[in-house]
């Protein structure tokens, strides 16, 4: 293969057709040599294409293709002509300003008084952030609902007896509320971003700085501040995405209150009638904007000029904060307050109340609320367990394979393997109502109305957190450890089997163990694939929510909440401390 | 042509990676029971070698025959786990989630064995490499020297047709890579197994070879016994890398094929003879260039003079006590030289001479 110096149409093209070529050679020479390993291998390849290429693939088709099979821009004409779409637009974008504008402002502070100061309660502020996180937004906002609907909400009818107002404070199903609500969730990616940034940093480099003459202030901003910059960046990254891919509590709000983020519009395009091509041509601008995003941020980091930061973690010297680390204190509790004790509290009262808009008195609670997980009449037992059928599944599923993918990558010398990585990430940056969208559209004729469109987009979306995990796994076996079996006598599987398993096996639980807390609240994909008898829990909440049943909302999202905080505990308790807070 | 006493052949090997040609065309055999060392620098495609043999990187070219039977080429070749070989990791490679037993007992329960026989191989192979009663602990109980041990005793446990060692030693500390030296020899010596044995560190390879084959830039340089290797080195990449030696040029004044002797003439001082192969001696006429290399310990200082080679003067620059010895530093007539003394009793001054059996011409 002769290569080309000067860059001709389509030599890009041509360069990923000699790379796959090679690649299939790759497997074919392979396949000689050891035919079982390279089945499995080349199926796993196989699976991921089913998964991921083909749905994003279509979703890009329908965007550009009109029904007759020619090229159009017709759609792309019309997502921008149509007046509430572009409001939508908008909206999401000042969601994705403002969201992760709080996210710094409340993220940074807490993460330097966590790290940096001699703070107390500085366990309880991590764990709290983690539960603030950890909790779906979209459960949060039901507790919100509760407290700050403009005539029921209990803050406000509190506001209006104490201070005699004539009309309610606070409107929750706003955009500022929304931005509220979605801050309280996001401000987490900031901090453990931020913290775990200072907590590995090496001591000496500022040390280094003190000693050469510098003030304490000199330091924090000539040294500390330009290390964790590429950690404050990521976090806020990662706010802006999440803001703009968050579906749950837009929802929740936004219909009540009139007003559409982009998402949401997804939702209502894929509604009848049905205009896939629609709905792909608003997903579409996301998903290129989440990918540019990434690899805006990989090339950033990836430039040398930051690869210190691994440096040996060490005991940095806590600043002393005198009497002001109780105020310092006082500011976290205000946030956990705000983030988690508060709408939790919320929630866990709505879903004892007999009434919505009743007054929280002893007399008026009941436990009727919780019938509904006993009484087949509701959705409820069926949801719970769809939602346990899927994601025990999907975890399993995603395991074996991110297995197989992370073999390929890190194990295999076959050429194009770095794609593998590439399109699980596709999937990463796919926001999961997108994602969702192209599962409906290339498997809607196959799987619709069973589990299994679920299950495929589950798979579909959750990849990644295996891959992720297990390669950092793999890389800590020595690769001698899988060859001193071969020569022992075992064949690959047999290898894999007896000693790349059992070495990963952290990794592997822990993968699982998250996959399956985030498949078990899944929201955005679920609403546009369930069926009725597919309902997931998050589906039935939105169900109770979009019928008015606020207070079976709330039971069902209690379960959720304890069920989200319980699992990533587990993962937790695997992995050891500290272990989680990678990402 | 099948040589019985053949155990293991290179043909021809090849191996590049990308532009870099890792083993470019090796040419060995390798007897039964025989003990071979494969030394060189990193990078020189030792390592290369040995992984192509052990079956975890395929050639680009020749031919591996394990037993007369052809286990690699480029196009075809034998997965790892079907050479009948043992291989001992650089870094011990020892299973840290199975015990001592578990680790070397591993190739035999793959082969079926039953119960009772795999018990007694394991507590034989134990006892071989003095760690019998252990089986029980894990990896991570074991010091570094035992977990090497582990990693010997599974690497012979089944009887393979030949012990591959991938520089075993060196992560061990210096005090222990000595005392494990002479236990390996010892040990292959008691088993007679075929070893293949690559490191970089050359005193490991004098003890343990009984042929050392000396790599540079993928070629071998030259194979030969140590004494050999060391005494007579066929290049001048041997003579720097084995051992530390003084390169002396000059052209050739006269030679004496039939004693293998050649008198140079250099700048150092007065003509001296040296010794080399008959073969290339043959070939040099008066005037040829040549160079001769000098081991320090061969070079008399102040002593009376021996054979019919002059004395040359030299000045002292340097001198270190290293116990046993004290190495010094001359400077003849502008040219580094390193020698060795019993005691201190010299002065700024001294005159050095060696034996013309003992000065080796090098191609």
């Amino acid at each position: 293969m002769a290569t080309t110096t000067t860059v001709e149409p389509g030599s890009f093209l041509s360069g990923i057709g000699d790379r796959f070529l090679r690649g299939w050679a790759d497997f074919r020479l392979g396949y000689a040599r050891e035919p079982m390993k390279y089945t499995l291998l080349f199926a796993a390849v196989i699976i991921l294409g089913m998964l991921v290429i083909y749905p994003v693939w279509l979703l890009f088709q329908f965007s550009i293709v009109d029904p007759k099979g020619g090229l159009t821009g017709q759609n792309y004409i019309e997502v921008m002509q149509r007046k509430d779409l572009f409001k939508a637009l908008m909206n999401s974008m000042m969601l994705g300003v403002v969201v992760p504008v709080g996210c710094l402002l409340l993220g940074l502070p807490m993460a330097w008084m966590v790290s940096r100061t001699n703070m107390p309660g500085k366990l309880f502020v991590r764990a709290f952030a983690g539960i603030a996180f950890v909790i779906p937004s979209f459960i949060g906002t039901i507790g919100w609902i509760f407290l700050m609907a403009p005539n029921s909400g209990q803050l406000n009818k509190f506001f209006i007896a104490v201070f005699g107002l004539d009309k309610p404070l606070l409107d929750i199903f706003t955009m500022e509320g929304l931005a509220f609500i979605l801050i309280m969730h996001f401000y987490p990616l900031v901090f453990f971003a931020v913290s775990a940034s200072l907590d590995n940093m090496d001591p000496s480099y500022e040390e280094a700085a003190r000693n050469l003459g510098a003030g304490r202030v000199r330091t924090a901003l000539t040294i500390t501040m330009p290390l964790v910059t590429p950690a404050v960046l990521s976090g806020a990254l990662l706010c802006i995405l999440d803001a703009l891919a968050a579906f749950g509590a837009p929802a929740a709000l936004g219909f009540p209150g009139g007003f559409h983020v982009l998402t949401t519009k997804i939702y209502t395009l894929i509604l009848h009638p049905p205009k896939f091509e629609l709905a792909a041509a608003v997903a579409v601008p996301i998903v290129f904007f989440t990918a540019a995003c990434l690899l805006v941020q990989k090339w950033w980091l990836g430039r040398s000029r930051y690869t210190t930061l691994t440096g040996k973690a060490g005991q940095a010297s806590a600043v002393d904060l005198g009497h002001w680390r109780w105020a310092a204190f006082g500011l976290c509790l205000f946030v956990i307050f705000f983030s988690v004790l508060l709408p939790m509290g919320g929630l866990f009262i709505l879903s004892l109340l007999n009434t919505f808009g009743a007054p929280i008195e002893f007399r008026n609670m009941v436990l009727e609320n919780y019938e509904i997980f006993f009484d087949d009449t509701f959705i409820v037992i069926q949801s719970i367990k769809n939602s346990f059928i899927l994601s025990i599944s999907t975890a399993t599923l995603c395991v074996m394979l991110g297995i197989a993918y992370v073999w390929i990558v890190e194990r295999t010398e076959i050429v194009g393997r770095g794609s593998v990585t590439v399109i699980i990430m596709i999937t990463f940056a796919f926001p999961a109502v997108a994602m969702g969208v192209g599962i409906l559209i290339g498997y809607i004729n196959w799987l619709y109305g069973s589990l299994w469109i679920l299950f495929v987009a589950y798979m579909a979306k959750k990849i990644p957190f295996a891959y992720i995990f297990l390669r950092n796994a793999i890389k800590q076996i020595m690769e001698e450890l899988e060859e001193a079996a071969r020569i022992a006598g075992a064949s690959w599987a047999r290898m894999v089997w007896d000693i790349t398993i059992p070495l990963m096996k952290t990794g592997m639980w822990v993968a699982w163990v998250l996959i399956f807390s985030i498949s078990l609240r899944e929201l955005a994909m679920s609403i546009l694939l369930a069926q009725p008898g597919t309902e997931t829990m998050a589906v039935a909440v939105y169900q109770f929510l979009d019928d008015g049943a606020v207070e079976h909302a709330a039971a069902v999202s209690v379960l959720i909440a304890f069920l989200s905080v319980a699992t990533v505990v587990i993962a937790r308790k695997i992995a050891g401390k500290g272990a989680l807070e990678v990402d | 042509m099948v040589d019985e006493n053949v155990k293991l052949e290179l043909r021809g090997l090849e191996k590049r990676f990308g532009e870099v040609r890792a083993v470019d065309g090796i040419n060995l055999s390798i007897a039964n029971g025989e003990s071979v060392v494969l030394l060189g620098p990193s990078g020189c495609g030792k390592t290369t070698t040995l992984r192509s043999v052990a079956g975890f990187i395929q050639p680009d070219g020749g031919e591996i025959l394990l037993d007369g039977n052809i286990i690699a080429t480029d196009a075809n070749m034998l997965p790892p786990e079907k050479r009948n070989l043992g291989m001992v990791f650089q870094n011990y490679a020892v299973w840290p989630h199975r015990n001592v037993f578990q680790n070397v007992s591993y190739a035999l329960v793959i082969q079926k064995r039953p119960r009772k026989e795999i018990a007694e191989r394991v507590d034989r192979a134990l006892e071989l490499v003095q760690l019998s009663g252990l089986g029980e602990r894990y990896p991570g109980e074991l010091s570094g020297g035992q977990q090497q041990r582990v990693a010997l005793a599974r690497a012979i446990v089944a009887e393979p047709a030949m012990l591959l060692l991938d520089e075993p030693l060196s992560n061990l500390d210096a005090g222990l890579r000595e005392e494990m030296r002479f236990e390996l020899k010892e040990l292959q010596q008691r088993i007679g197994m075929t070893t293949l044995y690559v490191t970089h560190d050359q005193e490991e390879a004098l003890v343990l070879a009984d042929r050392i084959v000396v790599m540079s830039a993928g070629k071998i340089e030259q194979v030969d016994t140590p004494s050999e290797i060391y005494l007579h080195p066929a290049t001048h990449f041997v003579a720097s890398f084995v051992g530390i030696t003084n390169m002396v040029s000059g052209q050739v004044e006269d030679t004496d094929a039939s004693a293998g002797r050649v008198r140079v003439s250099q700048k150092l001082g007065e003509p001296f003879w040296a010794s080399g192969p008959k073969d290339l001696i043959g070939q040099l006429s008066k005037g040829s260039p040549i160079t001769v290399s000098l081991r320090p310990e061969a070079i008399r200082v102040n002593g009376a003079i021996e054979g019919d080679n002059p004395p040359i003067t030299a000045k002292v620059q340097a001198s270190a006590f290293l116990g046993n010895r004290i190495d010094l530093r001359l400077d003849v007539q502008g040219q580094d030289f390193r020698c060795q003394v019993p005691n201190m009793d010299f002065g700024d001054e001294v005159s050095i001479n060696f034996n013309s059996d003992l000065a080796w011409v090098i191609r």
